[in-house]
């Protein structure tokens, strides 16, 4: 998979815009859309909005978790907490710059937002290479990763099952005798 | 197999025009909007596993033909209309999956070619393939063609004894162990996960909305009813 198309996916969100211009519902095949008033909020596929937007036909309304108070709790919480915490929104760093990117002065506070939601990225990357270190280090078979976004998924592949792949090939020709897996518990993100 | 039928019934509000889509087997009725998820998640599936999965032939006959009513809806307004843009562009959103999809699958299907034609030898009459009807005649005359080929550029200047080809013997074969990201959808009590050893097998209970990484072998099945999606 390539970030192309995480971001497709993304794209399928739902957001509010306030609409400048009056129309009436859009009846597309992945459902109705509208009716459309000045002024109005109406909820629409995120890449409608990001196409209405840059055809200055409204304004964006950041969802509920972008503001700085949010992801500031958020980025306490995901230093404190050694395993990864529950995201606001399954894309939240591709939402973000969607919707930065062809909005800018429509959403508060955009540089504070940018900053931590890259910190809070940082962060998790790096907690995800040293719990993927650590997993590879101790043998483990398989693992739990409750919490990842696709997008950071998407960073330790294909490494990572490949490298698994070829773990899992030579443990099958070597039949290490090994009479029960180990339980293995580490970052607790990568349980056993 | 499920059955879809369209939203074409609002279509027909906007453009006047309004018909259905395949009738039904077992009376599961999908409007468009669903279709279109879960064509989508048949896709990252197909993208993800690392073996061929049973195609979704009715979702995208169902989809494709929404798009060709869709288009030739749009022939009637002008390019210059709101609504233009806004339903072309989700019609190449649409046809970007389906047209994804179907490459996924011809991808696989180069790469697994005599795997896939050997089973499709060995299925019984009432298994279903996994090769829909046009994959087969895809594969087929990519088979025959690829032996021609073989045969016209080097076997025949071989000495008379070296001139056989055992097709048979250079297959590949998907790599049904290999390492996965699933999502859990519904509750899956007791997954046996092997680790490549003899005993080394564990069994771990997946719950619902849980995310694991580990051997596809364990959850292919899980895969086929729906239990779980790949990541």
């Amino acid at each position: 998979m390539n970030p192309a198309e995480v971001e497709f996916l993304a794209e399928n969100q739902s957001i509010q815009i306030t609409p400048n211009f009056s129309h009436d519902r859009l009846y597309l095949i992945c459902g109705e859309v509208g009716p459309f008033r000045p002024g109005i909020p109406v909820q629409v596929p995120l890449w409608m909005a990001i196409n209405l937007k840059q055809r200055q036909k409204c304004r964006l309304t950041a969802p509920e978790w972008m503001t700085v108070e949010t992801l500031t709790k958020i980025k306490e919480d995901e230093g404190q907490s050694k395993t990864f915490t529950p995201m606001p929104d399954q894309h939240y760093m591709v939402t973000t710059q969607l919707i930065l990117g062809a909005a800018p002065h429509d959403i508060p506070n955009t540089d504070e937002i940018r900053i931590l939601v890259k910190d809070i990225w940082d962060m998790r990357i790096a907690k995800l290479r040293s719990s993927v270190d650590a997993f590879l280090k101790i043998g483990g078979s398989l693992a739990k990763v409750d919490h990842l976004t696709l997008m950071e998924i998407n960073t330790v592949r294909p490494f990572l099952p490949h490298a698994l792949d070829q773990l899992f090939r030579l443990r099958q020709v070597l039949m290490i005798s090994d009479n029960q897996l180990k339980t293995i518990y580490f970052n607790s993100s990568f349980v056993l | 197999m499920a059955s879809y039928s369209g939203n074409l019934t609002q279509l027909s509000d906007l453009f006047g025009t309004a018909d259905t889509i395949s009738e039904t087997e077992d009376a599961e009725f999908l409007s468009a909007s669903e279709a279109v998820k879960k064509l989508e998640e048949s896709w990252l599936n197909e993208m993800l596993a690392p073996e061929l999965l049973s195609p979704q032939t009715e979702l995208v006959d169902c989809l494709l033909e929404q798009t060709k009513n869709m288009e030739e809806n749009l022939m009637a307004i002008s390019k210059s209309d709101f609504r233009f843009a806004l339903h072309r562009m989700e019609v190449e959103r649409i046809r970007y999956v389906v047209t994804s999809y179907l490459r996924i699958r011809l991808e696989k299907i180069e790469k697994f070619l005599g795997y896939l034609l050997n089973n499709e030898n060995k299925r019984q009459r009432n298994e279903p393939s996994l090769l829909t009807e046009d994959e087969l005649k895809f594969a087929q005359e990519l088979n025959s063609n690829t032996e021609t080929h073989l045969k016209t550029l080097g076997l025949r200047h071989m000495p008379t004894n070296m001139r056989e080809i055992n097709t048979q013997k250079f297959i590949t074969t998907p790599n049904r162990d290999s390492y996965v990201f699933v999502c859990v959808k519904d509750d899956a009590p007791s997954v046996l996960v092997s680790d490549g050893t003899s005993e080394g097998e564990i069994e771990v209970e997946l719950l619902k909305n849980s995310q694991h990484l580990l051997p596809y072998r364990s959850i292919s099945s899980l895969l086929q009813n729906n239990t779980v999606n790949l990541l």
